[in-house]
C-alpha cells in the first residue's frame, strides 16, 4: 500500500481538496487531516503538505498562530526526523514562521514574508509567473526534476516577500532557494511584475540544508493540467489539454520519492 | 524645517479578534496559560507635517477622512505635540500590571495610504508612520518577573517561541505610560512621504 500523504487542513485552509487532488493525479495516497484531529494521527503519514489559504486569518501575521500549534509543531519535528514536508502559500508562511526553512539556526527565525513589494500598488496580488530552478533544485527533493525548463504557476498573495534583514542569512539565502522567479529568457526576474512581491534572490520556493522542506509561494496544485495553463504562456508547456501540466511534477516528485523510500 | 506631530490611536469598539487569537495562542500554544491575564492591540499612527499647518484643520480632516479609521467600527484618539492627554487611559493601579509594546515596521514604502491622505489634509509634505501597540497585562502573582514574561511574550526569538513581533520585520520599544511624540525621534520620523 502506497504510504499516506497528510495535507493539513487549518481553520481558513481553501486549498486543501485541490492540494488532495492533484497528490492523486500524481500517483499519491492523500488524505486531508484537520487541524483538531490528535497530533498522533500525523504519526500515521509518511509526508505532509499544508495547503494554501488564510489560516487564521493571517491574524498577527499570516502563518504565525498556526505555525505555534502543537499539531504544526508535530510535523516539524517529522521534518526534523527528514520526512517530506511541502507548504504552498499559507502553508509556505507557516513553514518559515516555524522555523523549518531555511532553517539556518535552531535559536532564531532566519527569515519572515513580508508584505510584497509592487511597483506603483499594495496588497493582495495574483498573476502566472515563470518559475525556473534556483541553485537548491537538485537538493530539494521535490525540484530535482525541474532541469532547464520554466514552469508557468499562478501565485496569489499579499505576504509572499522572502526577507531577511540578518546580513549573513541575506548572503547565504540563495543557496538555499529551489525556485525563483524567472523572466521569459530564464534569468532571474528581479523587478515587479516578474518577481511579483520583491522576494530575495528572486526566490520563489526555499528549502532547508536536507532538501526534504519546501516553502513554496506559487500555487503548483492549480496547474497540475495542461489546459490550466493560460494561452500565452502555451510555448513553456507541452501537450494537449488534457495532459499534466507544469505544477504536477512537484507532487509527482514527492510520491516518487515516498515509493522510493 | 520644523516640523509638527499628531498621534492617533485607533481601537476596535468590540472585541479585537487579532488580540483574541493571539491571546489564545499564547496561553495554550507557548505555555503563557492564565499568568497573561488579557492582551490588547491597537493602531497607533504618527503624522508630521510643516510646524505652521493648522492643526486644527489636519484634526478635522482626519476626522472626516476615514484614510486612518473607519468610525463605524472603530475608535480613535487623537493628541498633538505639547498636550499632555492621557493617550492609554490606564489608571494608575493598573499601570503596573501592563506593558505596552510598540512595535512598527522600519520598511516605509509598503503602504499607499499615505497618498490619499497627504490629498485628503492639504497636498503638503506629510509623513505617515503605522504601528501596532501590543498591551499585555500579566499576573505578578505568579512568581515571574512581569516585563520578562512580556517580552517572551512579544518577541519571536526562536522558532516557537513569541508571536507578537518578528525580528525579520520589525522593531519594537517598551512605552511606559503614553508614546513619546515622535516616538522613534525626529531624525527618523520621516516614515512614509504623503
Amino acid at each position: 500500500m502506497k504510504q499516506a500523504i497528510a495535507v493539513l487542513q487549518l481553520p481558513g485552509s481553501n486549498c486543501e481538496w485541490e492540494t488532495a487532488r492533484a497528490i492523486a493525479r500524481a500517483g499519491g495516497n492523500a488524505r486531508v487531516v484537520r487541524w483538531n484531529e490528535p497530533a498522533e494521527v500525523l504519526d500515521r503519514h509518511a509526508g505532509y503538505v499544508i495547503p494554501g489559504g488564510f489560516a487564521y486569518q493571517d491574524r498577527v501575521r499570516a502563518g504565525a498562530v498556526a505555525a505555534r500549534l502543537p499539531f504544526v509543531q508535530q510535523v516539524a519535528r517529522r521534518a526534523r526526523q527528514g520526512a517530506p514536508v511541502l507548504g504552498i502559500c499559507n502553508g509556505a508562511q507557516v513553514l518559515v514562521e516555524a522555523g523549518l526553512v531555511p532553517g539556518m539556526r535552531e535559536d532564531a527565525l532566519d527569515l519572515v514574508l513580508g508584505p510584497n513589494r509592487m511597483m506603483g500598488r499594495d496588497g493582495y496580488y495574483s498573476r502566472w509567473v515563470l518559475l525556473g530552478a534556483g541553485p537548491a533544485a537538485e537538493r530539494c527533493l521535490f525540484t530535482r526534476g525541474v532541469g532547464p525548463r520554466l514552469l508557468p504557476i499562478p501565485m496569489a498573495h499579499g505576504e509572499g516577500r522572502f526577507a531577511t534583514r540578518d546580513p549573513i542569512v541575506a548572503e547565504r539565502i540563495p543557496s538555499y532557494v529551489a525556485l525563483r522567479y524567472c523572466m521569459p529568457d530564464g534569468m532571474d526576474a528581479i523587478e515587479f511584475p516578474h518577481n511579483p512581491n520583491g522576494s530575495i534572490a528572486s526566490a520563489a520556493g526555499i528549502t532547508n540544508e536536507a532538501g526534504n522542506v519546501l516553502a513554496l509561494m506559487p500555487h503548483p496544485e492549480r496547474a497540475i493540467l495542461r489546459a490550466q495553463v493560460p494561452e500565452e504562456l502555451g510555448s513553456f508547456v507541452r501537450g494537449g489539454p488534457t495532459e499534466d501540466g507544469p505544477g504536477l511534477g512537484i507532487f509527482r516528485a514527492m510520491v516518487e520519492f515516498l515509493e522510493e523510500a | 524645517m520644523s516640523f509638527q506631530w499628531t498621534q492617533v490611536l485607533v481601537s476596535l469598539r468590540n472585541a479585537d479578534p487579532t488580540a483574541l487569537t493571539a491571546l489564545a495562542c499564547l496561553r495554550r500554544s507557548l505555555g503563557f496559560g492564565e499568568r497573561l491575564l488579557a492582551l490588547r492591540r491597537r493602531v497607533l499612527w504618527e503624522l508630521s507635517g510643516p510646524a505652521e499647518a493648522d492643526r486644527g484643520m489636519v484634526i478635522e480632516r482626519l476626522r472626516l477622512g476615514g484614510e486612518l479609521w473607519n468610525p463605524n467600527k472603530e475608535q480613535a484618539r487623537i493628541r498633538s505635540a505639547g498636550e499632555p492627554i492621557d493617550l492609554l487611559q490606564l489608571a494608575p493601579a493598573q499601570e503596573r500590571s501592563w506593558f505596552h509594546a510598540l512595535a512598527w515596521s522600519p520598511e516605509r514604502d509598503l503602504d499607499r495610504r499615505p497618498h490619499a491622505l497627504r490629498s485628503a489634509i492639504d497636498g503638503e509634505r506629510w509623513s505617515l508612520r503605522r504601528g501596532i501597540l501590543w498591551s499585555l497585562k500579566i499576573d505578578r502573582q505568579e512568581g515571574t518577573e512581569g516585563r520578562k514574561g512580556a517580552e517572551e511574550a512579544v518577541l519571536c526569538s526562536a522558532p516557537g517561541r513569541g508571536l507578537l513581533v518578528h525580528p525579520q520585520l520589525e522593531d519594537y520599544r517598551w512605552i511606559d505610560g503614553d508614546p513619546s511624540l515622535p516616538w522613534v525621534g525626529e531624525g527618523a520620523a520621516e516614515g512614509l512621504e504623503l
